[in-house]
């Protein structure tokens, strides 16, 4: 009978560490695949994070060119307007410049800050240039400096002609496509 | 809160310091001084002495956010006891502009340098033949 029981405690034993054995098994497998299943959605997330980083980037190099061509567009509709001495044509737009010009410094890519600093000195120059403009309209008189305030504007222009082959030329190697 | 008797105080002692980047303009009379995208600028109108300087702060679309005169024009007022005495704060007039604007000019003309370039010059020039 006690050897009978002693077999019997001795497979019931045998049998519980077979069955440790086998739900650890379980727990590693079942362990191991529940963090691949989070590696694979980690890297899923990273890789859309990524993805809508660079949408960002290039959006942001998008509204920059569109922003620069406008603002060239001003400039030479202004100068061909300081040309022809029509001074209240000119006048509403220096605003219209003056906030295009505050939209690109916002949206100017990192490594291209001495262009930022070249619109804060910018802005400041319209707005005195407009407040020039508008005075002589007001006291009817003469504008004496008109060369000076193309020479202005060519500066301005000069600039933003450089940053828009800057922005066009980091576009190229980045493989992203501007519109034509 | 930051007003405009605190930012031509300011202005004075750092232009006197030449530590505000004060630059020219397509007006020969005004200058301007660039902190980030905010702008200051300082401009006389009217012929001397009786000119009026004028100093505005601009936002960064170039809107005027507040502005400081001095009008040489109009006589000071007349004597007031000091502001100890009264116990209340001193009020600016902005009389500070002119000077302000006389030392802007200065340093965005380069007037100091160029006198120093001058004066090299005119000791390194040999005698003059009277020959």
């Amino acid at each position: 009978m006690d050897v009978w029981l002693d077999w019997t405690s001795l497979a019931v034993g045998i049998g519980g560490l077979i069955a440790g054995i086998l739900g650890l098994r379980f727990a590693f497998l079942a362990n191991q695949s529940a963090q691949l299943a989070k590696r694979a959605a980690t890297s899923a997330e990273e890789a859309a994070n990524s993805a809508r980083t660079e949408a960002q980037r290039a959006l942001t190099r998008d509204l920059s060119l569109v922003d620069i061509e406008r603002a060239i567009a001003s400039i030479s509709r202004l100068k061909e307007l300081h040309r022809r001495g029509n001074w209240e044509a000119a006048v509403p737009l220096y605003p219209d410049l003056r906030r295009t010009l505050s939209d690109i410094r916002v949206s100017i890519p990192t490594n291209l800050d001495q262009f930022r600093d070249a619109i804060n000195d910018a802005v400041p120059q319209v707005t005195l240039m407009e407040d020039q403009v508008s005075r002589a309209l007001h006291e009817s008189t003469e504008l004496e400096n008109a060369p000076e305030l193309s020479e202005i504007l060519n500066g301005i222009q000069q600039d933003l002609e450089t940053l828009q082959q800057l922005v066009l030329s980091r576009m190229s190697t980045e493989g992203i496509k501007w519109r034509t | 809160m930051a007003n405009m008797s605190q930012i031509v105080s300011q202005l004075k002692v750092l232009t006197g310091q030449n530590r505000v980047p004060w630059k020219t303009t397509s007006d020969r009379s005004a200058f301007v001084a660039v902190y980030g995208d905010l702008s200051v600028r300082i401009a006389s109108r009217g012929d001397e002495p009786q000119n009026t300087v004028v100093l505005g702060v601009y936002d960064k679309l170039g809107n005027l956010l507040d502005s400081a005169s001095h009008d040489a024009s109009i006589p000071p007022a007349a004597p007031r006891p000091p502001a100890a005495q009264l116990n209340i704060s001193m009020q600016n007039d902005y009389s500070d502009l002119k000077p302000l604007y006389q030392s802007a000019r200065r340093i965005a003309l380069g007037a100091d340098q160029s006198l120093a370039n001058l004066l090299e010059r005119m000791n390194a020039s040999p005698p003059v033949s009277t020959d």
